[in-house]
């Protein structure tokens, strides 16, 4: 489910990952010289991988609105099933 | 030099890639990764796989259970770590819907000086010995 907050008071990475654990997110930044600030806006968040391609969309309609977003999160807690590794069968 | 905290044992670089878009996104920093992964339209939502369908091509485990995935190499215009500009870099990309984490692998990783700060619980990345010369100290509260 992709949940708008539009939130206007700036939060941290640190609060936006506790707050929604197993969730990717959106933040929008003044400028790109902020990305490293590690806070930002947060402008809607999505819950499970459903809702994966809505998100994706509203990043494109931030961009073209002009505002610069960063895309956040993870709905696995960061970490993929298991040791990447090549299959060459 | 860029530096991220490690929370809850991991830690996520910020991370911007250049290609037909600019995109800023959070990359999780994986040691234990070879590549570097992601998928599509995490930075270019326009992509047709048939475009790219002859590209060097990878199948790597470890994303879905029990189930290799299809990874093609991409070239980015530019891609940086925090404020550090690694140029131009290759990195895989999935059409696979099942895969959304971002991964930044040795790939890249291997290019720039990495040191983790237990003291802050921080991770440093320094592009170059200069970088790491002029701007590393280590704090120890």
């Amino acid at each position: 489910m992709l949940k708008i907050l539009d939130e206007k008071v700036l939060k941290t990475n640190d609060e936006m990952e506790k707050q929604y654990k197993d969730c990717k997110y959106l933040y929008i930044i003044d400028s790109y010289d902020k990305l490293t600030d590690h806070n930002g806006y947060l402008y809607c968040v999505s819950t499970s991988d459903d809702s994966f391609d809505q998100l994706i969309d509203e990043r494109e309609k931030l961009r073209l609105r002009g505002k610069l977003c960063v895309l956040g999160g993870s709905y696995n807690n960061g970490g993929a099933v298991g040791v990447q590794y090549e299959y060459k069968g | 030099m860029y530096s991220t905290n490690i929370r809850d044992n991991k830690c996520l670089a910020e991370c911007i890639t250049v290609s037909t878009d600019t995109n800023m996104l959070h990359f999780i920093v994986d040691t234990g990764a070879m590549f570097t992964c992601c998928n599509y339209s995490l930075f270019d939502v326009h992509l047709k796989e048939e475009t790219i369908k002859r590209n060097e091509t990878k199948y790597l485990g470890g994303f879905v259970k029990g189930f290799p995935v299809t990874f093609y190499k991409y070239s980015l215009k530019q891609f940086t770590i925090g404020t550090i500009d690694m140029g131009e870099q290759d990195i895989w990309i999935t059409f696979d819907k099942r895969v959304t984490d971002t991964v930044l692998g040795m790939d890249i990783l291997k290019q720039v000086i990495m040191i983790t700060n237990p003291y802050e619980q921080k991770i440093y990345f320094c592009k170059d010995a200069d970088d790491y010369g002029r701007n590393f100290q280590l704090r120890a509260r």
